[in-house]
């Protein structure tokens, strides 16, 4: 069982939380002005990588909050958690 | 509590009735297996208000004036007093619980807080017994152990996949489980299915 520690609760089982994808992914600044391309490149492409990868999660059954958490895909590591935007840098 | 039904052109006040959702489920029961086993009790009626707020300095002091009751300090916990019962339910949000003749009200005034009555919104279950602990490692991810949690913890988690608070009181054996009322009859289902290895008993209290 993977366990994620959330900032408020403590470690937990990954079964509480929901994913939410990559972090910290800018909207663009101007929607309006944007071409689709760079409307597309935001809203689908993401990267997949293998190893360390930054992502948002809810503690859905807990706290409710939204998280960042720093996750080794490869081994499901979790090797850092802090509240949204507040992951040391890598 | 009260509330207003219009019977033609009348306007009725009539007293809010508080049915439980395990009205015609908990209902005491003949031990599956005598001797040690597991109690099951409804906690009922019950007043419960939703408190939201910054957590800082001043909103705590503004709680303990108007409630007469600490917050909890750190997450996880629970505060038990006079009046009734604060659990954590995260960083900005708590669960206040009385009786229902409880001066608490969603009309206090507490800077900066937000309150919202939530008394019909939840059923609670009390598990006890030696093996209160074990019945619910079948369904629940969280350590229950004394070590990792001890008297007083309250968290919000899961149980077979439906999302419950879990306040442990100060009597290690004692849990209480808060739960949707909506998910009443699918939690007393598992419930009595996990206690039945152990034997239960339900009880009025």
């Amino acid at each position: 069982m993977m366990l994620i520690k959330c900032p408020h609760c403590g470690a937990r089982a990954v079964t509480e939380f929901t994913y939410g994808g990559a972090a910290e992914i800018a909207r663009p600044a101007d929607p309006v002005g944007v071409s689709d391309a760079q409307w597309t490149d935001y809203v689908y492409m993401r990267d997949n990588p293998r190893g360390v990868h930054d992502e948002v999660w809810q503690h859905s059954a807990g706290c409710r909050r939204w998280i960042a958490v720093r996750r080794n895909t490869l081994t499901h590591d979790v090797i850092a958690t802090a509240d949204p935007g507040k992951l040391p840098h890598r | 509590m009260c509330f207003t039904i219009r019977k033609g052109n009348v306007s009725v006040a009539v007293e809010n009735q508080r049915i439980s959702a395990l009205a015609e489920l908990a209902v005491p029961a003949i031990p599956a297996v005598p001797g040690r086993g597991i109690v099951l009790w409804q906690r009922h009626p019950l007043a419960m208000l939703n408190l939201r707020g910054p957590g800082d300095r001043a909103f705590r002091d503004g709680v303990r004036q108007v409630c007469g009751c600490e917050l909890p300090s750190s997450p996880n916990s629970s505060n038990v007093c006079e009046e009734g019962e604060i659990l954590t339910l995260g960083p900005n949000e708590w669960l206040l619980v009385a009786d229902p003749d409880t001066r608490w009200s969603e009309n206090m005034k507490i800077a900066c807080a937000t309150l919202t009555d939530v008394s019909h919104a939840r059923v609670v279950v009390h598990v006890e017994g030696e093996k209160a602990r074990e019945m619910l490692a079948k369904g629940c991810p969280v350590d229950l152990h004394a070590q990792r949690f001890p008297g007083g913890t309250c968290i919000q988690t899961s149980i077979a996949k439906i999302g419950v608070i879990i306040h442990k009181l100060h009597n290690e054996n004692d849990i209480a489980i808060y739960a949707a009322r909506s998910y009443a009859g699918s939690l007393w289902h598992w419930l009595t299915a996990s206690a039945a290895e152990y034997g239960y008993h339900v009880v009025a209290r």
